[in-house]
């Protein structure tokens, strides 16, 4: 290959090295928990086979991708839990579209919200069920968006539920960091490979023999 | 001599010169961990469209990164072409059996095409990692930022091309450059008060037309859902404001390459 283009490929490689580093290094520093934006509520009772959405405040915060959340629910039951990247005005108005006499989002029926939650798949943002009654999960948004917590009781008994939510703050998100840099690294160094063994050779010949 | 290999032997020279080992890469790693750390999205409502965030997004993102890139195109006009003028490297350089402004433009491609590359490469890559949903569907208003925040620093290292020929010296046309760019930030702040003070616009439609950012940031102010907006440009108006400055960096451009293909005395 033309010495040219063996330079101007390993400075390409050096630069995506480089990069992929930086993307390490960033992905490494771990996200505060913002002690001053927290929020607990304790007891809340879900009737089976029935939705309950979050009435926190808290989450009519708007979060970005530098200000991820991290929740804990904790039940005596099994019950999933759906966070909607959509504020809960939106859920409401959609209800009411639908149930114009239904007074609360507290204890809805367990269809209307399946009904919702099918037809606004792309706003659920992550979804899981407790496992021996806790759950825990972070969520970094990838755009500036609400959040809305909701509750469903899959048990045939009432479930209590605990749960708390934290603002945590990052830099970037560890895991969308990482991904590009594991790419980056593998590709700049086998770019840079040609560069590096015709440098080590030239140095090998200009060595004096003993 | 193969046609074009004397320009290709002069932009790998100036490459060299421009960015030694490691430079490129220290400038990557700045770049974007300066992107990442200096970033602001807080935003307390979303009572407003996502234009307006996709603009305060990027912009907040070159905050930093934007002061180095202005320092480094000074300093590669003063290293690239202010030390060949001064040591009289640029003699044995305007022997090559090539125009003179193709020499400048090989020149230029290495001090301000891969500089511009670089910081608009790592950029962009940072807020594909940050916020890849806010990007993607608008892309375009991603794009016109990167042109507003570029006008200003592209029009100083203009105006820095232009005195570092007229006087061959690269530390002079450095230090005009730094003078430049931090009086045009001083005269952004005065221009507002004045704007303010008189309740008059046309000190920022003034502005406007060598720094058009400001009448994007009115431009993206004004989709606010807020009451009185002192000043509200219409899109056009900031595409007219963008092809000013950049019609005043092209115009000093041509000077730069008339002076230096037919006046400049080396």
């Amino acid at each position: 290959m033309n010495q040219r283009w063996t330079i101007l490929l390993g400075r390409i490689g050096a630069v995506l090295v480089a990069a992929g580093l930086t993307l390490v290094m960033v992905s490494f520093i771990p996200p505060v928990k913002d002690q001053g934006y927290s929020y607990f509520e304790r007891g809340v009772v879900v009737q089976p086979q029935t939705f309950s959405v979050s009435n926190s405040y808290f989450l009519s915060t708007p979060v970005d991708p530098q200000h991820g959340l991290h929740i804990g629910v904790y039940t005596d039951r099994t019950v999933s839990i759906y966070l909607l990247d959509v504020g809960r005005d939106h859920v409401e108005e959609w209800v009411e579209e639908r149930l114009p006499d239904s007074q609360q989002l507290s204890s809805l029926n367990a269809s209307i919200m399946e009904e919702f939650l099918t037809s606004h798949q792309s706003n659920v943002a992550w979804q899981g069920n407790t496992t021996n009654g806790n759950a825990e999960f972070e969520y970094v948004p990838t755009k500036i968006t609400n959040t809305t917590l909701v509750f469903s009781n899959v048990d045939l008994q009432d479930a209590s539920i605990d749960y708390d939510i934290q603002l945590l703050r990052f830099i970037v998100s560890s895991e969308r960091a990482s991904n590009p840099a594991k790419f980056a690294i593998p590709l700049g160094i086998t770019l840079a490979v040609p560069r590096l063994s015709s440098m080590i050779r030239r140095r090998k010949s200009t060595v004096p023999a003993r | 001599m193969v046609k074009g290999r004397p320009f290709l032997e002069i932009l790998a020279s100036s490459l060299h010169g421009d960015y030694k080992f490691p430079i490129l890469e220290l400038l990557v790693f700045l770049f974007l961990l300066s992107s990442f750390v200096f970033a602001s999205l807080g935003f307390g409502s979303l009572e407003a469209p996502e234009e307006y965030f996709v603009y305060h997004i990027t912009g907040s993102l070159m905050g930093m990164p934007l002061f180095i890139f202005a320092m480094l195109l000074f300093r590669n006009i003063a290293s690239g072409i202010g030390n060949d003028l001064e040591k009289g490297t640029m003699q044995t350089i305007l022997a090559y059996p090539l125009k003179r402004r193709s020499i400048l433009t090989a020149k230029l491609i290495s001090a301000f095409g891969v500089a511009t590359l670089v910081f608009l490469g790592t950029q962009f890559s940072a807020l594909w990692i940050l916020a890849p949903d806010m990007v993607g569907p608008h892309l375009q208003v991603v794009l016109l930022t990167y042109v507003e925040y570029l006008s200003l620093p592209l029009l100083v290292a203009s105006l820095t091309l232009l005195l570092t020929l007229l006087l061959k010296k690269g530390t002079l046309g450095v230090v005009f450059g730094l003078m430049m760019f931090f009086l045009f930030g001083i005269l952004s702040s005065l221009v507002s008060l004045v704007a303010y003070a008189t309740n008059s616009v046309l000190p920022l439609q003034l502005y406007s037309v060598v720094a058009p950012q400001v009448a994007t940031d009115f431009y993206y102010g004004s989709l606010l859902p807020m009451g009185h907006v002192f000043w509200a440009p219409s899109f056009s108006e900031v595409l007219l404001y963008t092809g000013a400055g950049y019609g005043i960096t092209a115009l000093i451009l041509f000077l730069s390459y008339l002076y230096f293909s037919r006046r400049l005395d080396t």
